[in-house]
C-alpha cells in the first residue's frame, strides 16, 4: 500500500484532477455504504440530468455564492468542532487534508501527503509530505504541522478524535525529517491512511491556538479566511499560492447560511441571489430538473440509509426477525416514495465501492412470504413494534412510513413515531439504545474505517450493537479486527470477504438505497460536478468558475 | 411564548382606563392634578410585574425544554466526560433558582448573558444582545413599511366597507379579507412570488441581508415580504375597524347627528370614525405585536434575517441563553407596545381621558 508521488502528480495534472482534490469525507454522520447500485437500480425517472457543469477553458476571476442551510449559533469553523453541512463546507475552503477520496471512492488521492507505506505488519505508517506547500501567513508547510496536528486528535474533545482514538499512539508520531513523519499505531492497520481523508482530520498549523483556529484560521486550503458570521455567511479569498497551479479560478467564495427554508434558498438560486446549492433535498432537485434558471446537478452517490436493528437485545436479537425485516423492505418503492426516485438500490452492507466490497453478494429483494414464514418459526406471528425516526434527512419520516406500510403486508405492526431531529442522535432522544431507528453513512474510503466507526469494539456509531450478541460475539470481533489488521491483499479480501458474509447474513443493517448526489448551480457556473464520494464531490469549489 | 406575556388589547381597555377611574377616587388631590402622568406610572409598574412574571416562565420554559444544550451541541459526540465540562462550562449544575437570580439581575443590567451553543462550541463568549440587535432591527424595519401601509390602507377600506354595509361593495372587501385573513402567510407568500417574480419578474423573490448591511439598501427585496404581511394584517384590521364603525354608525348620537342635518362626511369623521378609533388602534397594536414575533414564517419564506428565524434557531439548537434573551426583548416590546397604545386611546377619546379623574 505506498501511493507514489508519480501517481500523484499524474493525477493531480489532468482535468480530472479537480474532482479529487480538496477535503475529505464526513466524518460527522456516518458513513457508509452498500454500493452495487446501479445495476437493480431504483426506478430514478431517466431525465438527463448532468453531473457537472460544462467544461471549456476556465475563466478567473469573480465570486461563488453558496447557500447552505443554516445552522444558527451552532456554526463553527473549527475543525474540531465541525458538525454540520456548511461547517464541512467551510473548512473543505480553508484547509487540506493528508490524503482526499477519489471520485471512485477506491482510490486514495494523495493531497498534504504524497505517499504512505506501512511496516511489515502496518503497524508503523512513514508519511512522506508534500513539498513548497505554504501555508496562508506564508509560513512552509513541513512534518512539524503534521506532528502538531496528530497531537491535537488526542484531545477527546475533538470530534477528529474519534475516528483515530484506540487507532493511533498520539505522542509517539514523530518527525522524521522536513518532509516525513512516523505514524506508529496501537493495533495494525492495513488501510490506514483512509482515516486521514475525514474532513475533521484535516491539517491545522503547528502552534495554533483554539482561539486564533475560531477567529483567525490559517490553512493551506484553497481559499483563505476573511470573515464568519454564524448563522449568516462567511468569506473566503482566493489563495494565490495554492499548490494546485493555477487554481482556484474564483476570486472569492462567500457562503451565505442565513437560510431556514429550502424554497427559499431554490428562490435564491432562480433568482440569481446565490450561484451554488449543495446537497439539495429531493423535492427540491425535482422541481429544478426543467428549470430555465438553474442547472439541476445529479450523481449516484454512496451516501446509504440504512434501518439499524440492535442484534444483542430486544425483539431483534434473533436473527430470524432481523431477516424478516430485511425481506419486507420494497427498496425500489421506498426509493420512488421517500425520495422521488433519486436513489439506487442498496444491499445490507457497509462501504460500498471500497476496496474490498463484496459485490457479488446477491441484492436481497422484497419477499414477503419468506418474511412470514421466518417471523412465525420466531414465535413473532403477530409482531409490532414501534418505529422512532425524525427529520435529520429528508426522506428519513416517508421512508420510515413506507416501510411501515410494506411490514403490514408481513401482519407486522410498525409504529412510526417521529422524534425532533435534534435530540434524535443524543442519548435522550434514543441514541445507541432503542431498538430499532434510522441512520444514514457518509462517504467512506475503506471497509477498515467503516467497520471501525459502526461495528467494532469502541465504535462510536455502534447502533446495531454488533460484537455484542450472545453467543457469538466476540468471534465476530475477531474476524473484523483480522481483516482490518491484514496487509497481504490477498488475505485482506478474503477476511473482508467473510466478514461481510456474515455482516450480510445476520448484520443489525438494512440497508435501502444509495441516495443520489444533489445540487443546483446558476446558468453561468462552469466546472462544479457531483459524484459517487457525495456532497458536491466534498464541497469542492476550487475547480470552478463563472462565465 | 410572547402571546403570554401581552396583555389582551380588550381587557386592556376596559380594565384599563375604567377601573383607574374607579380606584382613582381614593386620592382625589394628586389623580386631579395628573390625572394621564399617574396613569402611566400605574401601567408601566403593571408592565413590569407582568415582565417579571414572564421572564420566570421564560426560564422555566426554556429549562423544560426536552434534551439539554451540552447533549444536544455535542450530539453523537457526546461522552460522560465531555457532557459533564460542558455542563460546568454552562452553569447548568447550579440550582434552577439560583441561576435564574443571576440571570435576571444581568438582564436588569442590560445583559442578557452569552450564547450557550458558541460557548459549547468552543467559539468563546458572544453576547445575547450582540446576536439580537441586527435581526430584531430587521424585523423593526419590516414591520415598519407594513405598518405604514397598513394603517390607512385598513382604515379605508374598514370605513368603505361599514358605510356600504350589507352592501356589494362592503361583501366584496369583507369576503376577501376573510378569504386572505384565513389563508397561512407561506400560501399568500408563495403566490406572491408566483405571480410577482416567476411569471412577471418584477421582484426579487428573497430578502438577503448580508452582514452588516442594512435591508434599506435593497429596498425592492422588501417588496414581497412587507406585501405578504400586508394582506395578512390588513385582512384581519379591515375586519376589525369595519366592526367597530358599524357599531358606532348604530349609535344614537350619531343618529342625532343626521337628524341635526350634519353632512354625512362630517358625521362619519367626527363621530362615527373617531369614537371607533379606540378598538382600532388596539387592533394596530395587536398587529403590530404580530409582525415583531409572528413573522417567522414570512422571515424564513424570504430568507430575511429577522428576529422570529434568530428564534426558531436559537430553539431548534436549544441555545437557551438566546432563547431566553429573544423571548425576554419580545415580552418587553409587547408590554411597551401595549401601553403606548392605551396611551394613545387616551389621547384620542376625550371621553376616556376625563374618566380618569
Amino acid at each position: 500500500m505506498k501511493y507514489d508521488r508519480e501517481d500523484a502528480n499524474s493525477q493531480a495534472s489532468d482535468i480530472t484532477r479537480r474532482r479529487f482534490m480538496t477535503i475529505g469525507a464526513q466524518g460527522a454522520l456516518a458513513l457508509g455504504g452498500v454500493g452495487l447500485l446501479a445495476s437493480c437500480g431504483g426506478s430514478s425517472s431517466s431525465s438527463p440530468v448532468a453531473t457537472s457543469t460544462g467544461g471549456g477553458k476556465p475563466v478567473r476571476g469573480g465570486t461563488f455564492r453558496v447557500g447552505m442551510i443554516t445552522a444558527g449559533s451552532a456554526e463553527t469553523i473549527n475543525p474540531a468542532h465541525a458538525v454540520n453541512n456548511v461547517d464541512l463546507l467551510r473548512i473543505a475552503q480553508l484547509y487540506d487534508n493528508l490524503f482526499t477520496v477519489g471520485p471512485d471512492v477506491t482510490t486514495l488521492v494523495p493531497a498534504l501527503a504524497v505517499s504512505a507505506a506501512p511496516n511489515k505488519n502496518a503497524t508503523v505508517w512513514t508519511l512522506k509530505l508534500r513539498p513548497n506547500v505554504t501555508w496562508h501567513d506564508g509560513k512552509p508547510f513541513g512534518a512539524d504541522d503534521v506532528v502538531y496536528t496528530f497531537r491535537s486528535w488526542a484531545n477527546p474533545n475533538s470530534n477528529a478524535h474519534g475516528q483515530v482514538a484506540n487507532l493511533v499512539n498520539f505522542n509517539a508520531v514523530r518527525k522524521i525529517d522536513q518532509l516525513t513523519v512516523e505514524v506508529p499505531l496501537l493495533i495494525p492497520a492495513g488501510q490506514f491512511p483512509s482515516v486521514l481523508t475525514f474532513n475533521q482530520q484535516c491539517v491545522i498549523q503547528n502552534g495554533t491556538s483554539q482561539a486564533q483556529i475560531n477567529s483567525r484560521p490559517i490553512g493551506t486550503g484553497p481559499f483563505k479566511f476573511v470573515s464568519f458570521n454564524p448563522g449568516q455567511q462567511s468569506v473566503f479569498a482566493r489563495n494565490p499560492d495554492y499548490w494546485q497551479e493555477g487554481k482556484p479560478y474564483v476570486d472569492k467564495v462567500i457562503v451565505n447560511s442565513s437560510f431556514s427554508d429550502e424554497n427559499s434558498r431554490k428562490n435564491a438560486l432562480l433568482s440569481g441571489a446565490i450561484d451554488i446549492a449543495p446537497i439539495l433535498p429531493p423535492l427540491v432537485a425535482k422541481s429544478l430538473e426543467s428549470s430555465s434558471q438553474a442547472t439541476l446537478l445529479r450523481s449516484p452517490s454512496v451516501v446509504q440509509y440504512w434501518f439499524l436493528m440492535r442484534v444483542d437485545q430486544g425483539p431483534f436479537a434473533d436473527n430470524r426477525v432481523r431477516q424478516a425485516m430485511k425481506l419486507i423492505a420494497d427498496r425500489p418503492a421506498l426509493i420512488d416514495g421517500a425520495l422521488a426516485g433519486y436513489g439506487t438500490v442498496a444491499n445490507d452492507l457497509l462501504g460500498v465501492d471500497t476496496q474490498y466490497y463484496a459485490s457479488n453478494l446477491p441484492q436481497r429483494k422484497q419477499d414477503i412470504e419468506q418474511a412470514k414464514s421466518l417471523l412465525k418459526k420466531a414465535g413473532k406471528e403477530n409482531f409490532s413494534f414501534t418505529l422512532p425516526t425524525c427529520n435529520a434527512l429528508p426522506g428519513f419520516n416517508p421512508s420510515a412510513t413506507l416501510f411501515a406500510q410494506q411490514a403490514a403486508q408481513a401482519g407486522v405492526k410498525v409504529n412510526v413515531q417521529i422524534v425532533s431531529a435534534n435530540t434524535y442522535y443524543t442519548p435522550s432522544g434514543g441514541f445507541l439504545k432503542r431498538p430499532i431507528g434510522l441512520d444514514y453513512g457518509a462517504p467512506f474510503q475503506s471497509l477498515s474505517e467503516v467497520y471501525r466507526t459502526f461495528l467494532t469494539p469502541g465504535a462510536p456509531f455502534n447502533e446495531t450493537w454488533w460484537g455484542h450478541q450472545q453467543p457469538g460475539g466476540q468471534a465476530a470481533w475477531n474476524l473484523i479486527n483480522e481483516a482490518v489488521s491484514a496487509v497481504d491483499p490477498a488475505k485482506a479480501q478474503q477476511l473482508w470477504h467473510e466478514v461481510q458474509v456474515q455482516q450480510y447474513n445476520e448484520g443489525g443493517i438494512l440497508g435501502w438505497t444509495n441516495s443520489d448526489d444533489l445540487a443546483a448551480v446558476g446558468k453561468n457556473v462552469r466546472g462544479i460536478s457531483v459524484g459517487r464520494e457525495g456532497y458536491m464531490n466534498y464541497y469542492r469549489l476550487l475547480g470552478g468558475w463563472l462565465t | 411564548m410572547s402571546q403570554a406575556a401581552g396583555n389582551s388589547p380588550e381587557k386592556e381597555i376596559k380594565t384599563g382606563p375604567a377601573a383607574t377611574g374607579e380606584r382613582e377616587s381614593g386620592s382625589p388631590g394628586r389623580s386631579r392634578r395628573y390625572p394621564v402622568a399617574r396613569f402611566v406610572v400605574r401601567r408601566l409598574a403593571a408592565g413590569l410585574v407582568t415582565l417579571l412574571v414572564a421572564s420566570a416562565l421564560i426560564f422555566v420554559a426554556t429549562n423544560a425544554l426536552p434534551g439539554d444544550v451540552a447533549q444536544v451541541v455535542l450530539g453523537r459526540y457526546a461522552t460522560p466526560s465531555r457532557l459533564e465540562t460542558l455542563r460546568a462550562k454552562l452553569d447548568l449544575n447550579q440550582p434552577l433558582v439560583v441561576r435564574y437570580g443571576h440571570w435576571l439581575g444581568n438582564a436588569v443590567t442590560g445583559d442578557l448573558g452569552d450564547s450557550a451553543v458558541q460557548l459549547a462550541n468552543g467559539q468563546g463568549n458572544t453576547p445575547v444582545w450582540h446576536m439580537i440587535r441586527t435581526p430584531l432591527r430587521n424585523s423593526a424595519i419590516l414591520a415598519l413599511f407594513t405598518v405604514i401601509l397598513l394603517i390607512p390602507l385598513s382604515l379605508v377600506a374598514g370605513t368603505a366597507a361599514a358605510v356600504r354595509a350589507s352592501r356589494p361593495t362592503d361583501y366584496v372587501l369583507s369576503y376577501s379579507a376573510l378569504v386572505v385573513g384565513s389563508l397561512p402567510e407561506f400560501v399568500v407568500g408563495t403566490f406572491l412570488i408566483a405571480v410577482f417574480f416567476s411569471w412577471l419578474n418584477l421582484f426579487p423573490p428573497v430578502a438577503l441581508v448580508p452582514p452588516g448591511a442594512s435591508p434599506l439598501s435593497n429596498t425592492t427585496a422588501l417588496v414581497l415580504p412587507v406585501l405578504t404581511l400586508l394582506a395578512v394584517s390588513l385582512a384581519f384590521s379591515a375586519r376589525q375597524i369595519r366592526a367597530g364603525v358599524v357599531e358606532a354608525l348604530r349609535q344614537e348620537y350619531v343618529t342625532m347627528a343626521r337628524l341635526g342635518g350634519m353632512r354625512e362626511r362630517k358625521v362619519l369623521v367626527r363621530y362615527a370614525l373617531r369614537n371607533a378609533l379606540a378598538p382600532s388602534v388596539q387592533t394596530f397594536a395587536q398587529s403590530i405585536q404580530y409582525l415583531f414575533g409572528g413573522i417567522i414564517v414570512v422571515e424564513a419564506l424570504f430568507g430575511y434575517p429577522g428576529i422570529g428565524q434568530l428564534l426558531v434557531q436559537a430553539v431548534s439548537e436549544r441555545d437557551f441563553t438566546l432563547i431566553q434573551g429573544i423571548t425576554l426583548v419580545l415580552a418587553a416590546l409587547y408590554i411597551a407596545i401595549n401601553i403606548a397604545a392605551d396611551l394613545v386611546v387616551v389621547f384620542l377619546v376625550p371621553k376616556l381621558r376625563t374618566s380618569l379623574r
